[in-house]
């Protein structure tokens, strides 16, 4: 079986999810997977080609932390990697079909703060006993990458294309000086704002930042 | 100063241009640490005399053509590039001890505490953030030739 | 015969000192210079903060509000130092860097939108100089007063491209403020920065080491008032002198006015009609007192 056959089929099996697989090296091959998708996924992939289950690893980035569960079929590493936000922190076990994963999910765990719901036993597997539980040693602060200056700068931006809070009493300053209340800003209007905002996810940034669309604010704000 | 020497890139610092907003600083922080913090830039903009009279000088790397620093680390940590003529530190090299700190003869290098190595400037490989930003154009890229006349008549009068 | 032109008002003009707004409207009218407004232009974005934290949000958010003037098929005429940083680097870069320009056009088609390069982003200073022409101003300078006044250029008003000369635009911005009848009172600093872009990140730094030392050479003097050509010099001095003065400092208090509200003054507009009152410093009370 070649890298290319497993993407094949990968992506036939989970057609209708958002599922981005590539052969990233020779013998690697990589799986993009939504965190309620993962268990089929790799359902998937346990009935296609009998993979032996290597281990599990975990990178906190900050406002996430991306879990990969990485497979061995014949000599090629097929990876399905997920990110799982931190302001839920949690994810389904996957012991209930890849029992290997056991102590691998309760290190992740432990050490970084994700709750594998199901998950079989959840004591301490490598802190000691008096470990406190609150604490957890490998997890990086809840933050983005913005500089606490241009947080503001950037949640204005986002939700309205003016850097500047835009306040009633300037805008009603405006009405009496017998100008429109808004300037032809972003703003003024939903088209050119919905466009200006359209234009920001295509760049990427607002998953760069941390920006919470629904609630106009930086996810760590 | 060989053929090579005088056609290197250098960043020189022409005080009469420069309005003191130290933008310069912020964006060298910000590129090199992912944060705001004047005192990791690697370029340094200082008062020159009496508060108040708008003259500032600037402490950046030179890139000399003889480094001293290069000369003076015991673990080969610091080079200078052949083709660029850019002296950089590899951190994974550095071992600490700060002769490079020391014995410059501008104080360009410092010692990061946190990476427990020296830092400089390392020209941003080839598009300076500093310069870029410096609205004034006070900080530029030239040749070293060029660099050399700029300073000769700043400093000595010499045109 | 003068092509088509747009304004770019940015944010802080329209929403924090919108009499600039108003002057410059009422400055062109008289000029009979036409300018278009640009429907649902973004802000530039502020060079200081946002240029600086992600380049692809920057150069793809300047390519957008460039891309809106090329539609309307105007040049670019910029009311604010800061969006004249951005969108002049931003136009420079995609002018010339073809790998930039791709990826940014790729990015803006999303939404139905072009960079070509075909515009031209102009300081209103440089406008006014070079488009207009001193001569015409002069014509146009109905109330001329005699005032004694400081200039603060703003750093981003010496920014050229190509390698120009720097001092391009502040000298001509002394031609405009003399030809508006005022007089200027050199104070030495000129060019020293009012400490905006550092006040974000160490305003006390901002306070003591760049706004006190320009008041203190302005107090040697026998101006009235400072004029600007940007929002955020504006702002960072008015806030400013408040705040020091709030500290006990012992300050003269300075009405700072922009030139084009000096220019609009000038022109005969009563200061009545220019709503003075947006800003933070008695710049209402100094038009009335010499204009009046």
């Amino acid at each position: 079986m070649t890298g290319v056959d497993i993407v094949n089929l990968l992506e036939k099996g989970m057609a209708d999810k958002s599922v981005k697989c590539s052969v990233t090296e020779e013998r690697r091959v990589s799986v993009e997977i939504k965190a309620d998708d993962l268990k089929e996924g790799i359902s998937i992939l346990l009935e296609a080609c009998k993979p032996r289950f290597i281990t599990l690893s975990a990178v906190d980035n900050g406002l996430d932390v991306e879990l990969m569960y990485h497979f061995s079929v014949d000599s090629i590493v097929v990876t399905l990697r997920t990110s799982i936000p931190k302001e839920t922190s949690q994810v389904e076990t996957m012991t209930d079909i890849v029992p290997a994963a056991e102590f691998i999910e309760r290190e992740v765990s432990e050490l970084f703060g994700i709750s594998f719901e199901g998950h079989p036993r959840t004591t301490n597997l490598v802190l000691p006993d008096d470990w406190p539980a609150e604490e957890k040693p490998l997890s990086k602060p809840f933050a983005g990458n913005l500089p606490p200056q241009a947080r503001g700068e950037v949640e204005n931006l986002l939700s309205s294309g003016c850097a500047q809070v835009i306040l009633e009493y300037f805008t009603e300053m405006r009405e009496r000086a017998g100008l429109p209340k808004l300037p032809s800003i972003a703003c003024a209007s939903e088209e050119s704002l919905r466009e200006f905002q359209e234009l920001i996810r295509r760049t990427g940034f607002d998953k760069r930042a941390g920006f919470d669309w629904e609630k106009s604010k930086l996810r760590y704000r | 100063m060989t053929d090579n020497s005088s056609n290197q890139k250098v960043i020189v610092f022409d005080p009469e241009l420069c309005t003191g907003c130290r933008y310069c600083e912020v964006v060298c922080s910000f590129k090199h640490y992912g944060c705001i913090d004047l005192s990791k830039s690697y370029v340094r903009i200082l008062f020159n005399g009496d508060e108040g009279t708008g003259a500032f000088e600037a402490v950046n790397c030179q890139h000399c053509e003889e480094p001293i620093c290069v000369s003076a680390c015991p673990s080969e940590a610091l080079e200078k590039d052949e083709r660029t003529g850019w002296v950089k530190i590899n951190p994974l090299k550095c071992i600490g001890c700060q002769m490079c700190v020391y014995l410059c003869p501008l104080s360009v290098p410092f010692f990061d505490e946190e990476r427990k190595a020296a830092v400089k400037c390392d020209f941003c490989d080839g598009d300076p953030e500093c310069v870029r930003h410096c609205s004034p154009a006070a900080l530029r890229v030239v040749t070293r030739e060029e660099a050399l006349q700029l300073n000769k008549r700043l400093y000595l009068g010499i045109r | 015969m003068m092509g088509k032109h747009a304004f770019f008002l940015g944010c802080m003009i329209p929403l924090r000192l919108t009499s600039i707004e108003i002057a410059a409207r009422r400055v062109f009218n008289q000029l009979n210079v036409e300018f278009l407004d640009l429907a649902g232009y973004s802000c530039c974005p502020e060079p200081v903060t946002l240029g600086l934290i992600d380049k692809e949000l920057w150069v793809t958010s300047a390519a957008r509000n460039l891309a809106l003037a090329e539609k309307a098929g105007a040049d670019l005429v910029v009311l604010c130092s800061g969006c004249y940083e951005t969108l002049i680097e931003a136009d420079e870069i995609l002018k010339h860097d073809d790998e930039a320009r791709k990826k940014v056009n790729e990015l803006l088609a999303n939404i139905g939108s072009k960079y070509e390069g075909k515009i031209k982003v102009k300081h209103f200073i440089e406008f006014l100089h070079e488009d207009v022409g001193l001569d015409i101003i002069k014509k146009e300078v109905n109330t001329p007063v005699e005032v004694d006044l400081a200039i603060h250029y703003g750093c981003h008003l010496f920014r050229e491209v190509d390698g120009g000369d720097p001092w391009r635009k502040p000298r001509m911005m002394r031609d405009l403020v003399e030809a508006s009848g005022a007089k200027l009172s050199d104070y030495g600093v000129e060019k020293l920065c009012c400490g905006f872009p550092i006040s974000q990140f160490d305003r006390e730094f901002s306070l003591q080491q760049r706004l006190l030392p320009k008041f203190r050479s302005i107090e040697n003097t026998a101006a009235e008032a400072i004029v600007f050509a940007c929002p955020a010099c504006i702002g960072q001095f008015e806030s400013g002198q408040d705040a020091l003065i709030g500290n006990g400092v012992e300050l003269t208090e300075y009405p700072c006015i922009h030139i084009i509200e000096l220019l609009a003054l000038s022109f005969g507009v009563p200061a009545v009609e220019l709503n003075l009152d947006f800003h933070g410093s008695a710049v209402k009370e100094f038009a009335e007192c010499f204009w009046e």
